[in-house]
């Protein structure tokens, strides 16, 4: 059972990727959590070091995997491999952490596809107006037109409403193209 | 509740026929229609020829074969005056009024949001403090924090929004405002535009953009502002392309009020709408392109995880 379609969660460390998909997928996600040694960027204990793996079973034939893929540089030849056959994707932006339209620029750039696609959902956390403020700007500076949304991972309701707002884009984009529901 | 018909150049035979349908259809129409005679004022004249008359009155022309509405006012019935084009103008001319009547109700919250919206957008220095004053009293202080303007009120945002909704508000400019945490006790801060947002959802006005298509260059703040599930859909439609009204509503399953409603919405919130004349003869989508057995698949496996999740549209 694997129709190949997946949706990515990305994000930087601690942002709450595996606690994401762990919400909503109905196998006990996959994970390769290690030991932190990067304590100076986020306070957690361990962290994830690949990915993380969900899947959510839609019937007998299809489900939708859920890859967690960490943000950071070095993990940045996995990208272009995930994106393939991705319906989109939701960037998880802790806003304690660095600057946030810097990464939003790069992660944009790496997933050039879904960005153009509209296929993506930005969703921040621990932020403040003048981060939501900042984003906004960049997305309007860039022509990008992407739902922006607060939002905690450790919630699933606001999981399940990052969800909403991808295959509302998704359907936005197969009604353009005539596929009417 | 009564209302009155008229005639002008009507023969003899016509006028019974009027007459003969009213005794048929009032049992069938909200309110109780009265023919009055020929040439005489009325909410509703049928004539043979176009003629002027007050803003309030509706004229239907006996012209043509079938009932055609050329706007809330005029109508051509036909030239046989029968009974069903008859009965679809009562209608008509009675739906008009109803939502013509709770435009009336829903004028001063329309216009608190148009009147809040704009005074932000003027308002350049960011120093600036406003209060919102009814009659006397000060319904809360408006202060801008990290370039956001937002409002400091003693009211919970429901009554805060009913108060602003119906009643006529005065903004003017105040000096500093001392702003209150929200520990303070019953002190309550919103968003300038998450209340705008709210008052024209709520209360959405009747005069609809007409033959235009739209689009807007920022998404509302879903989840913070008032959110209903046909709006990440229309965020995602007016986001991506320019749309009429009508596909907005065929997309979403919802209301052209409720389309209407979100535009204005998008449009007070400064979320960069652009608009652009409808193309006559406009094409729907359905006729322009067909669908992909891979597109079609993706529909599928959407709708298949909407259900799956009890997302809003996953149950048709």
């Amino acid at each position: 059972m694997n129709n190949g379609k997946k949706i990515l969660f990305i994000g930087s460390m601690g942002a709450g990727k595996t606690t994401a998909i762990s919400s909503i997928s109905d196998d006990p996600p996959v994970t390769t959590e290690a030991m932190n040694s990067a304590r100076h960027i986020s306070d957690k204990q361990t962290t994830t070091v690949a990915m993380d793996f969900g899947r959510i079973y839609l019937d007998q034939f299809d489900a939708i995997d859920l890859y967690g893929i960490p943000g950071q540089d070095h993990f940045d030849f996995l990208w272009p491999i995930l994106e393939k056959g991705a319906l989109g994707a939701i960037f998880l932006l802790d806003c304690s952490q660095g600057d946030i339209p810097e990464t939003l620029d790069r992660f944009c750039n790496a997933f050039a596809r879904l960005r153009d696609n509209n296929a993506i959902v930005i969703a921040l956390n621990r932020t403040d107006q003048h981060s939501v403020q900042r984003c906004q700007q960049w997305l309007f500076d860039n022509n990008l037109t992407l739902p922006l949304i607060l939002s905690d991972p450790r919630e699933r309701t606001d999981v399940l409403m990052l969800l909403e707002l991808l295959i509302a884009n998704v359907e936005a984009e197969l009604f353009s193209a005539g596929e009417t529901q | 509740m009564e209302s009155t018909i008229s005639s002008i150049g009507l023969n003899d035979y016509e006028e019974g026929l009027v007459q003969g349908h009213l005794k048929v259809l009032n049992t069938k129409t909200h309110r109780t229609w009265h023919y009055q005679g020929a040439n005489m004022d009325a909410d509703l004249i049928i004539t043979k020829r176009p003629i002027t008359v007050t803003s309030q009155t509706c004229v239907a022309i006996l012209s043509g074969d079938v009932f055609k509405k050329v706007d809330d006012r005029c109508y051509h019935i036909g030239e046989s005056l029968r009974i069903f084009s008859f009965l679809e103008l009562l209608r008509d001319i009675e739906d008009n009024a109803e939502r013509e009547s709770k435009d009336d109700e829903n004028m001063p919250a329309i216009l608190a949001a148009e009147q809040l919206s704009l005074y932000c957008h003027t308002l350049s220095d960011r120093q600036s403090h406003f209060q919102i004053v009814i009659g006397e009293q000060i319904l809360c202080q408006g202060y801008s924090d990290q370039g956001e303007w937002h409002l400091m009120t003693r009211f919970p945002k429901k009554e805060l929004i009913h108060q602003l909704a119906t009643k006529t508000i005065n903004l003017k400019k105040s000096q500093s405002v001392q702003v209150q945490d929200t520990q303070h006790e019953g002190i309550h801060h919103f968003s300038v535009r998450a209340i705008v947002w709210e008052l024209s959802i709520a209360y959405p006005s009747r005069e609809p953009f007409k033959d235009q298509l739209f689009k807007i260059a920022t998404w509302p703040l879903l989840g913070t502002w008032h959110t209903e599930p046909y709006m990440p859909r229309l965020s995602a439609l007016y986001g991506r392309q320019f749309a009429s009204i009508a596909e907005g509503a065929k997309f979403t399953n919802s209301s052209e009020t409720q389309v209407h409603a979100f535009l204005t919405a998008c449009q007070l919130c400064q979320l960069g709408m652009k608009k652009q004349p409808l193309p006559l003869n406009q094409a729907t989508h359905t006729e322009e392109t067909t669908s992909s057995s891979d597109n079609h698949e993706t529909a599928g496996l959407l709708k298949g995880l909407r259900r799956k999740l009890g997302l809003a549209f996953g149950y048709e």
